[in-house]
């Protein structure tokens, strides 16, 4: 047993380093020879006749030296390093196949890598805290604190814990509410939470928890730091707990560490400090000039029994408080996405996770549909050289080992270039500017390895799959019928079918790609184009706080309330408007002022989250209808004009019914029929009075593209709020934002907070999903059509070149080159015509599952599915031209020749 | 070995490396060719041991430690690789002899006893 292992020792060592060299070996089986020789000569034998007989009679050298050799190291390891040895220069030779092979192989599992990873980090990954699915987040067109009476009135009541986070994005228009703490000379993220925050999400504290304590008035600032923190700033050491951190403005007692890996409730949030939600005031200046309450997020978690959409149903019909029924939305927290300077963002639609996953993995299968066809391609053109070998004596074994470490190299430099691809676009992902504030570096990006692997397995498999033709030909005697024919002539008519199929199933792939991301372009640019029905490109929307912490000086208590002077509050309010409108209206450049607010956004969408119950003529309807309300001009600055009676005047303001103007289609469902003007409605169980259209316009989006609402009534209302809002119509509102913002910081020295937004920008924000779909579908419709456009032109070109031989023959029997071409560029385009009308009826069937997200377009677009159909048609048959045209100057005797 | 004559031996399987070793013990320090005329002579030209079959048994032999291999020189002023028993080499002559012995014994009862 020692002996054996000491000899495969041996064996294995002189694998690598070999202590007898074959000139050594040759050397002993030399004198072998000679001695043999010298005996036969001695026994009388002429000198040549004696080396004859001493050959017979001991056997040749090189037969004896390979039975050496093979004795010497392991022969299999050998076979191995010898084929290692000669890869270079095989991948030399065919340097054309190695590199589209490597890339496309690179590309299509790159892609998938990037993809995956992305789609890992934004949904699937689970929160990083227990039982994620029952977590929710409530929202409301107003802001809604903890012990909002409305949510409280819910019965039953549908959660088992609530909790709050301090909303610190400008939502609600208050200006930032972001707290600044600074440790160690270093910003940190610090959020404020409700002290139920970490109990309602089921996390253990390392240390304590936030008690109700903790968050009263003049309590000593606490803090609960995250594991990253902890190892950043304090080397893990566990007397950090309970000890007073020195900090910017002021220093606060560390009573908790979160646990490893939570940064945050909503994907997005890398939060390095939690303290209680009332300790925010004191480090945010906004948050002290918001009178006391606080914007919260609300975060519940459900009680058992009780499933999303059941609570979410029960959620809309509560009222809050300005009595419309348009009450909360409920989002699972698993599907927002959120930072503390941008609001959060709904990053699930539907079935879109599906739809992008599904069309990464059709890159994935285009790409090997083309690694497959290459493969077969390459050892179809090979076929004589290998034929050549078997013929002189190569074993089926050592050609299949070849063919097995072409593959493995194929694969491994493939995968490594996928590894490249995806590290690159990893890296480069977060510093593009994503649509509705999704901010990627935000997310761990790392490379999901369970991805890789998949996809790897995939194209292993695919590498494997296509190799067994060419495996299974050295395993048949028809090699012979190889030698005689030319290498391209003879492509068996299994291999051009399945090229042939592959073909289509490339062209298939392709084309559903590229129609999704025909699809989300064309939604994106049917937004901005003019589907929004106002003059976007010319309007800007000013918001202004017109007032100040200071005109509540007087209010001390809240007993003081009832003798608070409002009337002298909406005079000095009235004026601030007044001279902020003037302010904006004397801006060069600007044609008109309107005060009311943008009909896309935020506000207009939460104010149709539920229809209201119009009532006219007796009949009530219940109809998705959106209202806006500002100054006469309103219209005019939007650019909507007024196709039959009258626009709106100041003195519209006070008349009872209030004049409205309304859209035509609104006016059709109300009214079919009839003349609208003059008609009287009104919104049951709404503050709206009752209103009287005195004009009509054309239709334009309120609300969203998404889900737009089906009718605008507008009026005139004098506005008392403490915001304005103001729509400027302007040549070239892009040009103007600074402009505005200084103006109306001139005319309220004192105003806190003066937002800006132009047409465009309000319409970027809102197609947010749309351009969203857009970039990750031209990416991979780009990605796919690279890759599909190289597979059909050479998979075109070796169609046409493999039938070389009966183009030889049909050129003989008197077929014109022309004839020839006709008929190559036909035998070609018939797979691409079978793949393209299978990628549209499939298109069409992968399409319906976004339908939602196509904004004022037809999933069955023509014009996208013509077009995506066309280019690719018109590529393979610019790559079918293009090799048939050598074809015209081919000589039958010169093709023949070489049978 | 050579088999395309049927009056020449086939070495038994597995009884090589034992004539191989016990040729060294009898001549002592030796080169392939020697081993190969002693076995031929031994056998009166039954036993024609061509290279293929005899080197790489004295190589594995080498790796395994029975033999020691080292270049010297012939009679005749020729470089050779002479090779020699070492003393696991001997011990496992012995101990293969025991074993032929053994088995000979056992075979020459099997065929020749009468009933």
């Amino acid at each position: 047993m020692m002996r054996t292992l000491r000899e495969w020792l041996l064996r294995l060592w002189a694998t690598f380093r070999r202590r007898r060299t074959d000139a050594d070996l040759e050397q002993e089986l030399r004198l072998h020879l000679a001695l043999a020789a010298d005996e036969a000569h001695r026994r009388g034998q002429p000198p040549e006749d004696a080396e004859r007989a001493a050959r017979l009679h001991a056997g040749g050298v090189s037969q004896a030296l390979d039975a050496l050799r093979d004795q010497r190291g392991l022969p299999w390891i050998d076979a191995a390093m010898a084929g290692v040895g000669i890869l270079p220069g095989l991948v030399f030779r065919h340097r054309g196949y190695f590199t589209f092979a490597t890339t496309t192989l690179a590309v299509a599992v790159g892609v998938n890598l990037v993809v995956f990873t992305v789609v890992n980090a934004l949904w699937l990954r689970p929160l990083p805290f227990p039982a994620p699915d029952r977590v929710v987040t409530i929202t409301s067109h107003v802001y809604i604190t903890l012990d909002a009476p409305a949510l409280r009135r819910v019965r039953p009541q549908p959660f088992e814990a609530v909790a709050g986070q301090v909303i610190t994005a400008d939502d609600y228009g208050l200006g930032s509410l972001l707290p600044r703490l600074v440790l160690n000379g270093r910003d940190v993220e610090t959020v404020g939470v409700t002290p139920e925050y970490f109990k309602l999400l089921g996390l253990a504290i390392r240390g304590r928890d936030f008690t109700q304590d903790d968050n009263r008035a003049g309590a000593e600032p606490v803090a609960i730091i995250s594991d990253r923190l902890w190892s950043r700033e304090f080397g893990r050491r566990p007397d950090v707990v309970g000890a007073v951190a020195s900090a910017q403005p002021f220093s606060i007692r560390i009573v908790g560490i979160a646990p490893r890996d939570f940064e945050g409730a909503r994907r997005g949030e890398q939060t390095d400090v939690w303290i209680p939600s009332n300790l925010v005031p004191r480090i945010a200046p906004a948050a002290r000039e918001s009178a006391g309450s606080l914007p919260l997020m609300i975060f519940a978690r459900l009680a058992p029994g009780q499933s999303v959409a059941d609570v979410a149903r029960h959620l809309l019909d509560v009222p809050v408080d300005d009595g419309d029924r348009r009450g909360f939305t409920i989002v699972p927290l698993k599907d927002v996405f959120g930072t503390p300077k941008s609001p959060t963002f709904v990053i699930r639609e539907g079935s879109a996770l599906s739809v992008v996953a599904g069309l990464a993995m059709l890159v994935l299968v285009g790409g090997c549909a083309t690694l497959a066809a290459l493969v077969l391609v390459h050892y179809e053109r090979r076929r004589r050289e290998l034929a050549v070998r078997v013929a002189l004596g190569a074993s089926r074994m050592r050609l299949t080992g070849e063919l097995s470490r072409e593959l493995l190299l194929i694969a491994v430099s493939g995968t490594l270039g996928a590894v490249l691809v995806a590290a690159w676009g990893l890296r480069a992902i977060p510093s593009l500017s994503l649509p509705g504030g999704v901010n990627l570096g935000r997310l761990d990006l790392s490379i999901d390895w369970r991805v890789l692997g998949a996809a790897v397995a995939a194209t292993l498999l695919t590498l494997v799959a296509a190799a067994c033709l060419p495996v299974s030909r050295f395993t048949r005697a028809s090699l012979a019928g190889d030698l005689l024919a030319g290498p391209a002539a003879t492509s068996s008519a299994a291999s051009q079918r399945i090229r042939q199929m592959l073909l289509a199933l490339h062209v298939s792939a392709t084309i559903i790609v590229l129609i999704a991301a025909g699809l989300f372009v064309r939604a994106v640019i049917h937004g901005f184009g003019n589907a929004a029905g106002f003059d976007f490109e010319r309007t800007a929307f000013v918001t202004v706080q017109v007032n100040s912490p200071s005109d509540f000086s007087s209010i001390k208590s809240a007993s003081d309330w009832a003798a608070f002077d409002y009337d002298r509050l909406w005079k000095a309010v009235a004026a601030r408007k007044s001279r902020v409108r003037d302010a904006l209206g004397s801006l060069p450049g600007v044609i008109e002022v309107a005060q009311g607010e943008p009909p896309i956004g935020r506000d207009a969408t939460m104010g149709l989250l539920a229809p209201k119950v119009v009532e006219t003529q007796g009949v009530r309807r219940e109809l998705l209808v959106g209202t806006m309300s500002g100054s006469p001009e309103l219209l005019a600055a939007l650019g909507i004009p007024v196709l039959a009676g009258r626009a709106l005047t100041s003195a519209d303001a006070t008349a009872k019914p209030a004049p409205a103007v309304v859209t035509a289609s609104l006016a059709q469902m109300l009214w079919p029929g009839e003349n609208p003007l003059g008609q009287v409605f009104w919104f049951v169980r709404s503050r709206f009075g009752r209103c009287q259209v005195v004009g009509l316009t054309s239709d334009f989006v309120f609300g969203s593209f998404a889900r737009p609402a089906t009718g605008v009534v507008v009026t005139v209302s004098s506005d008392h709020g403490g915001f304005s809002n103001f729509i400027i119509r302007a040549a070239h509102p892009d040009a103007l934002v600074d402009g505005i913002r200084q103006a109306a910081k001139k005319a309220l020295p004192g105003a806190p907070w003066v937002k800006v937004a132009t047409g465009r920008e309000i319409i970027s924000a809102d197609l947010g999903r749309q351009r969203l779909g857009a970039w990750f579908f031209s990416g991979f419709g780009l990605t796919a059509l690279l890759i599909g456009l190289g597979g059909v032109f050479g998979l075109v070109a070796y169609l046409a070149e493999s039938r070389q031989r009966e183009f030889g023959v049909r050129l003989a029997l008197g077929a014109t080159p022309r004839d020839l071409v006709r008929h190559s560029l036909a035998a070609a385009l018939v797979p691409v015509a079978l793949g393209v009308a299978a990628g549209l009826v499939l298109a069409a069937w992968v399409a319906r599952l976004f339908t939602s997200l196509l904004t004022g377009l037809s999933a069955l677009d023509p014009l996208t599915y013509a077009a995506v159909a066309m280019t690719m048609l018109c590529c393979a048959a610019s790559a079918a031209l293009g090799a048939a045209w050598r074809l015209r100057r081919m000589m039958p005797a010169d093709v023949l020749r070489t049978d | 070995v050579s088999n395309r004559s049927a009056d020449k031996a086939a070495v038994l399987q597995g009884t090589l490396d034992l004539m191989v070793l016990q040729t060294l013990d009898v001549l002592g320090p030796s080169h392939g060719y020697a081993i190969a005329s002693r076995l031929e002579q031994v056998s009166n030209g039954a036993l024609q041991l061509n290279m293929g079959t005899l080197y790489p048994a004295l190589m594995r032999l080498e790796q395994r430690g029975l033999l020691r291999g080292t270049w010297g020189m012939t009679d005749t002023n020729r470089k050779a690789r002479f090779y020699s028993l070492t003393v696991a080499g001997r011990r496992e002559l012995a101990a293969e002899k025991r074993a032929w012995d053994r088995m000979t014994a056992i075979m020459q009862a099997l065929l020749h006893r009468e009933a």
